[in-house]
């Protein structure tokens, strides 16, 4: 008996569990050292680029994340929301500046950056040990150091004072990191990084190389305010060759110009030739309505006829000062039945690529009917115009696709940025270097493409747009001319109401446009409340607030 | 957590239960938790040491702005004349996030259940009657039947209780365009939303009849008996929400009402014979 309790001892001891019993690695999980590897790392950034289109599980809605930003628009003098007022109310409730903390969109928006940016953490954590024997995974550490430097800088100029997550914290589960100011510094030392690491042309479409990092880092700078800085970095893209603008203007909203000379960095949509996950899910909703198209969606994003008589002209330039002393004859308010003579005052071509309006062809399709497109009413905010760069064009079937409930999601690639954009930011800063000339020359590469592009509508007759042939002389007129010109070019494409926060006149331009557009939409000035100057910067969503149990504080005035 | 049966009489045909029960959260893994989660925003719950778990979260509704000057004086972001008023919590002059409160706890002091059973001559009856006291409910669907806050869907009659300068004793703010209810936070978590969702009801009543031996036997029956039933007969209850007996989402969203289908009330009649 003695001798069975003394093995019984012995098995015990022998089989008992060990200390590393809690530690060992379990079956079938996708482990990091299985991913350490090109391979691997290849997957993971990957998963980094997909999250540039902000659709990922958690964030919400995907027009709430969405990459290409249209709902900034929505909150600057560009668009309006679209439908009905009531359609998306948080949507409703920020572009009448009523501002809650508890808002759906800037948390989707939040927490599909943070997603990004963490993407590229898992990215750089997994690489960095492996990357000075294998040239693939350093090439591709370097594309994750410029994602996680977009992210963040996507994260800063919404936010201004953002936590920051970096891979060391993110391999160790530290995510609750406050917010004590800017991460300038953070994201130039990435963008840096993938400049110098990068090789200077993609692999593949969509992928970052050096000049996209250097294009990116002087954009960084003049979000900062430093233009010698960033123009050195703009210039060194322009001068590479690498970049041209398109002969067309709509090459940039199609897809036989998708990943063109123009494009610096894109998402990549896709359509797959139908039911896709791949197209653009985040503007969904933004599609004119009616039967005449087959029945798109949802009447959202509509262009504001602030932005529409932006588009007049006199001798061919922009009217700078007086464009909206009488807004640009619209159908507001008309049935489709009611006789409606289109504007016959001189206009920029590039205003029938960026919306449409009543009486003009449409995306190649038929002329816009008015109304029956519009699925806002006379009572709702949103005006007659409605959106046109990420709306399929006639004839690009390769672009439509559609989701679940018959959502439409395009594979048009929506450019963060293209050339026309480094132009004119390079523009900007010969402005304050008192390079007038070479401003103005720059002006006239993006306005001579305009004039020289087709015309949304051949059967228009008054496109008129010339070059700024007079010398600039006056540093504020060009300051002017320049700001002008970068709203006409890139309006609609998500950067107007960061462009006008940097400038410092967001809330002035803000309260100073509802006035304006409550000309035509009455009951717009009646229902927008005063953008107040504090709102330059979006508050921090409550609800990361809360997760945070106090580790990230308000921005100041929410 | 500690649940106690007080009371328990059973008598030939009366079963009486109460219980109750204390919770309290002693310990987590940071300093609390937020849970009960609506319109992609908002939470309204929070769960933290020494309080209940799945406590409600948010602003205190203390009244409606009668005037300008009461506007001023506040503090309140997104007030306005005829527009809810909250408390100012943390008493630092101005009504903010920060002034987020516990506004209500989804559990009861106690539940009881009432079973009765009796009988006469040929007649039986029994009857299960329940019910909850002292617990509230966060009732998220107020949000699109009392608020513009959706495409125009049909509202509660509570909103012809609405602000206005003749009916300023009014339990709902002023009608407005959506942004000036929600830009005052009327859509986020308050204490509008939560509820005394005390409730006694009958869920379940029976009566039956057998008929007498002599006759069931001249039916070639050892017996024979007629019922009639009823399920969810009637519920005494201020609760507003579809049912009081809230279907739970998640230990973190208790008593958070979501609007999920009410249980049904069923009559049946039923024979039953014996050969």
């Amino acid at each position: 008996m003695k001798k069975i309790y003394l093995i019984l001892s012995v098995l015990f001891i022998s089989f008992g569990c060990g200390e590393d019993f809690t530690s060992i690695n379990p079956k079938g999980v996708l482990a990091d050292a299985t991913l350490q590897n090109a391979g691997g790392v290849n997957l993971l950034l990957t998963s980094t680029y997909s999250a540039l289109d902000g659709i990922y599980n958690g964030a919400g809605d995907p027009w709430f994340s969405t990459g290409d930003n249209w709902w900034f628009d929505v909150l600057s003098d560009d668009a309006h929301k679209g439908s009905e007022d009531s359609d998306q109310a948080p949507l409703f409730d920020l572009e009448t500046y009523n501002w809650t903390t508890a808002n759906a969109y800037p948390l989707g928006k939040w927490r599909a950056l943070y997603a990004g940016a963490n993407r590229a953490n898992a990215v750089i954590n997994v690489a960095l040990p492996i990357a000075e024997s294998d040239a693939a995974v350093a090439q591709a550490m370097a594309e994750a150091h410029f994602l996680r430097g977009f992210f963040y800088f996507e994260l800063q100029k919404i936010w201004g004072k953002v936590a920051y997550i970096n891979e060391v914290q993110y391999a160790s589960n530290e995510f609750n990191q406050p917010n004590t100011g800017d991460v300038w510094k953070q994201i130039e030392d990435d963008f840096k990084y993938a400049a110098d690491n990068l090789a200077s042309s993609s692999s593949e479409p969509g992928r970052a190389n050096s000049w996209t990092a250097k294009a990116f880092l002087g954009k960084a700078h003049i979000y900062q305010g430093e233009y010698a800085d960033a123009s050195t970095q703009l210039e060194a893209v322009i001068s590479s060759g690498v970049y041209a603008l398109n002969s067309e203007y709509v090459d940039n909203f199609n897809s036989a110009g998708e990943n063109s000379k123009e494009s610096v960095f894109a998402i990549q949509f896709a359509a797959d030739g139908g039911l896709s996950n791949n197209g653009n899910r985040g503007g969904t909703l933004n599609f004119q309505i009616g039967s005449d198209l087959g029945g798109l969606c949802c009447g959202f994003y509509q262009a504001s006829v602030d932005l529409a008589s932006a588009f007049k002209t006199e001798s061919g330039l922009p009217m700078l000062d007086t464009y909206h002393d009488t807004p640009i004859t619209n159908d507001y308010g008309l049935s489709v039945d009611d006789a409606f003579t289109p504007h016959a005052g001189d206009l920029d071509p590039r205003i029938d690529y960026t919306m449409g309006r009543r009486g003009i062809l449409f995306n190649g399709f038929m002329v816009m009917p008015g109304a029956s497109w519009v699925r806002a009413g006379a009572v709702d905010i949103s005006g007659p115009f409605i959106s046109s760069k990420n709306h399929y064009r006639a004839g690009e079937d390769d672009n439509r696709g559609s989701g679940g409930w018959g959502e439409q999601r395009t594979g048009i690639n929506y450019n963060i940025m293209r050339y026309a954009d480094v132009l004119l930011m390079a523009a900007e800063c010969d402005v304050e270097a008192g390079r007038l000339e070479a401003a103005r020359t720059k002006v006239n590469l993006i306005r001579t493409r305009a004039a020289g592009s087709t015309a949304a509508d051949p059967a228009v007759t008054n496109y008129n747009i010339s070059t700024y042939d007079a010398v600039w002389s006056d540093a504020a007129v060009a300051k002017q001319a320049v700001r002008f010109e970068r709203r006409l070019e890139l309006a609609m494409e998500g950067h107007r109401f960061f462009d006008l926060k940097r400038w410092g006149v967001l809330a002035a331009t803000v309260n100073s446009y509802v006035t304006k557009e409550a000309k035509t939409i009455t009951n717009f000035g009646d229902k927008a409340q005063t953008f107040q100057s504090h709102m330059v910067d979006m508050f921090i969503p409550l609800n990361a607030i809360d997760l945070s149990t106090g580790t990230l504080t308000q921005n100041a005035g929410y | 957590m500690l649940i106690r049966q007080v009371l328990v009489f059973h008598m030939a045909s009366i079963d009486l239960i109460f219980s109750s029960y204390d919770n309290e959260v002693t310990q987590l893994a940071s300093d609390f938790q937020v849970g009960g989660g609506f319109r992609n925003g908002n939470n309204a719950t929070r769960t933290e040491v020494g309080r209940p778990i799945s406590s409600f979260y948010g602003r205190q509704v203390i009244g409606i702005f009668q005037t300008q000057a009461e506007v001023d004086a506040s503090g309140q972001t997104g007030a306005g004349v005829g527009r809810f008023r909250y408390a100012d919590v943390d008493k630092d002059g101005d009504v903010d996030d920060d002034d987020r409160t516990f506004i209500g706890s989804p559990h009861a002091d106690f539940t009881y259940g009432l079973n009765l059973n009796a009988g006469f001559k040929g007649f039986d009856i029994s009857a299960f009657f329940s019910g909850s006291q002292g617990n509230d409910a966060f009732n998220v669907l107020k949000i699109y039947t009392d608020f513009p806050s959706f495409v125009d869907l049909n509202r509660s009659t509570r909103v012809l209780n609405s602000w206005t300068s003749e009916n300023t004793g009014a339990e709902l703010p002023a009608l407005s365009a959506g942004a000036a209810s929600s830009g005052n936070n009327e859509t986020n978590s308050n204490s509008y939303y939560v509820e005394d969702a005390s409730y006694f009801r009958l869920k379940n009543l029976q009566i039956g009849y057998t008929l007498p031996s002599n006759f069931s036997s001249k039916l070639a029956m050892d017996n024979a008996r007629i019922y009639v039933q009823g399920t969810n007969l009637f519920t005494i209850t201020d609760y507003n929400g579809a049912d009081p007996e809230i279907q739970e989402s998640g230990t973190l969203g208790l008593g958070v009402d979501y609007g999920k289908f009410p249980q049904s009330r069923i009559l049946s009649v039923g024979f039953k014979f014996n050969f």
